[in-house]
């Protein structure tokens, strides 16, 4: 049986983990809890801490919104990094996911600033995220004229799609390129940020190239993404068709794809018939555990519905590793 | 698996493996015997930092070095943590874990350091219990490092040292025995750091930290920023001698320098354990392979 924690190690913790992240919060405690040292009285031991509490997050954070950082100046970002952390403090022990929440954060106080770090926190995501094979083209060439239209394709996992109402892109860009970027006016702009091997990419999208990604990436037929654009008038049918090629031979070649879905394929069918084939096993271990009255199988076979239905889904220190 | 149980590898030394020199590692193959990974930095990713530690863990041992464990905590035990190390260790056949003896989250917060517990009976008897049940959950050998500390509490009964050993004696568990952290504690608490280092088991160190520090006016930061100053070098060739011999890991996480340089202060541990390094390298466990294999 595991024993209760200590409430008076409990309260200590407690008091200390306020007292280090609220800056200026010497309190009368201090004095009661820690020793002096020769050179330090006890608050100014605290406070050693709480500047490497505060220290700590703004490394992590401006390592992974660093033209963000640029962009407010030292003091401005010291500025959002305190308000960041008493809205947002870490909850989870991996810092890589410290700065999840900074975007939307953002969102209130500049929709450019917002923007920029929405493209350096897709650079930061896909990084962690792993790579896919290569798209099959082979298959992809066997398709009949017929069957393209109803294609659906499943993306890298790597890879995010952006809309912005700001041109952040090319903001980041001249940071990185040790220039000097005027904060730009509103203008909307598109983006995929993708991983190849070891690198991470950004790509610029027109709207209407950005529009059939975004509808293939919610799982719409390529015939459904296509008249889309169509409906959108963001490009005519003609340039559309000289566009296509040019798009879909770009995206495929930077493995913006991981699989084409043909309609009712062989292939298809083989994975509805797995899923089915263990759900079904799965029912009948149920029906012969209900047989025998035996409970342990029923919990055993009822837990393996979900864990097979759900085995195609994705699940995602103060030193981290950097993009 | 408990430590009194294991049978900790001769590893040789090794460095701590830091994003910036992913390429070079791959690529230069360097002459180290093996690497250290901050356990954290590799949970919660399926990308690029796992796909470069697999290929490091094909070449060299890996060692997991975690941060967050907070075995001090009044929080309960992370168990979905624990379970996550346990598979990465795994994975890397990393023949134990090891991370602090301190505290770093509470009230469902994690503060991202490792801050310092009162050295009194009943913290003891809290982390002692705790450090049991995550070594059953790990199902390896746990090794606790002693962190540097800028604080003391008035209500500590017993000194850093004898609360570490024993710790490590009651909770079965190994002791990463950080040079640097001693050398930094014992400047800003005013105690003998030799006689911090001749209270440990000798028995229960599986391998030590060196690192560098930056001593500032009025107390000395654990920074690892620079090289491994002259006092912690006299200090790691005593651990050394008393030890008889054990892995040794370099730590360098600010201002990282290239990689030879790494390698440089490594061939200086290797002067500095002096007779103990003849030691590190007989009898290979069965996880650790030869360096640049």
């Amino acid at each position: 049986m595991t024993p209760d924690p200590d409430p008076s190690l409990a309260s200590l913790q407690e008091w200390m983990r306020r007292r280090i992240t609220a800056p200026g919060a010497r309190d009368r405690r201090d004095d009661v809890e820690v020793a002096p040292s020769d050179t330090l009285d006890p608050s100014a031991r605290l406070d050693v801490y709480a500047g490497m509490y505060f220290l700590r997050l703004r490394e992590v954070l401006e390592s992974d919104f660093g033209a963000v950082a640029q962009a407010l100046g030292h003091a401005g970002f010291d500025r959002v990094v305190r308000a960041f952390l008493k809205a947002h403090p870490s909850r989870h022990y991996d810092l890589n996911a410290f700065g999840s929440r900074l975007p939307r954060f953002l969102r209130a106080r500049s929709r450019f600033l917002s923007d920029l770090a929405r493209v350096e926190w897709a650079l930061t995501e896909v990084v962690h995220e792993p790579l896919a094979p290569d798209l099959d083209r082979a298959a992809l060439a066997k398709l009949g004229p017929d069957e393209w239209e109803g294609v659906r394709f499943r993306f890298a996992p790597s890879v995010r799609l952006l809309a912005l109402d700001f041109p952040a892109n090319g903001y980041l860009q001249a940071v990185r390129d040790g220039k000097r970027a005027a904060i730009p006016r509103p203008s909307p702009s598109w983006l995929a940020v993708y991983r190849r091997g070891f690198l991470v990419w950004r790509m610029t999208l027109s709207r209407p190239a950005y529009r059939v990604l975004d509808a293939l990436a919610r799982g719409r037929t390529l015939g459904d993404a296509l008249r889309s654009v169509v409906r959108s008038r963001d490009v005519a049918p003609a340039e559309l068709e000289n566009a296509l090629f040019r798009w879909f031979r770009d995206w495929a070649g930077e493995g913006l794809f991981a699989e084409a879905l043909p309609p009712k394929t062989r292939a298809r069918r083989r994975a509805f018939a797995a899923v089915d084939g263990r759900t079904r096993r799965a029912r009948a271990e149920i029906v012969r555990a209900k047989r025998f009255s035996s409970p342990a199988p029923v919990a055993a076979a009822s837990e393996a519905v979900p864990a097979a239905a759900t085995s195609a889904s994705r699940t995602t220190a103060r030193r981290r590793a950097s993009r | 698996m408990r430590a009194s149980a294991a049978s900790p590898p001769r590893l040789g030394f090794g460095v701590g493996l830091r994003s910036i020199h992913f390429t070079h590692v791959l690529e230069k193959r360097p002459h180290v015997d093996f690497f250290e990974a901050v356990t954290e930095n590799f949970l919660g990713t399926r990308g690029r930092p796992l796909e470069v530690l697999d290929r490091v863990a094909e070449r060299w041992p890996v060692l997991l070095h975690g941060v967050s464990m907070s075995i001090g905590s009044t929080d309960p035990l992370d168990l979905d943590y624990l379970r996550r190390v346990r598979e990465l260790a795994l994975r890397m056949r990393s023949p134990w874990v090891s991370d602090h003896v301190c505290w770093s989250s509470t009230s469902g917060q994690h503060l991202h350091d490792l801050l310092p517990l009162p050295y009194d009976e009943p913290t003891l008897r809290h982390v002692v219990d705790r450090a049991r049940r995550a070594q059953d959950v790990l199902g390896l050998p746990l090794a606790f490092e002693n962190p540097s500390t800028y604080l003391a509490f008035r209500r500590s009964t017993m000194p850093e040292w004898e609360f570490v050993a024993r710790l490590a004696e009651e909770a079965d568990c190994g002791l990463l025995l950080d040079v640097n952290n001693v050398y930094v504690s014992a400047m800003n608490h005013g105690f003998d750091p030799e006689r911090y280092v001749d209270a440990m088991p000798a028995d229960r160190v599986f391998y030590f930290h060196l690192a560098g520090h930056t001593r500032l006016a009025t107390h000395i930061l654990d920074t690892h920023s620079d090289h491994v100053a002259d006092p912690v070098w006299r200090l790691y060739a005593r651990a050394q001698e008393r030890c008889g011999g054990k892995p040794t890991l370099l730590e360098w996480d600010e201002s990282i320098p290239t990689f030879p340089v790494l390698e440089r202060e490594l061939r200086r541990a290797k002067r500095a354990a002096g007779k103990g390094a003849g030691r590190l390298f007989q009898g290979r466990h069965g996880h650790a392979r030869p360096a640049g294999k």
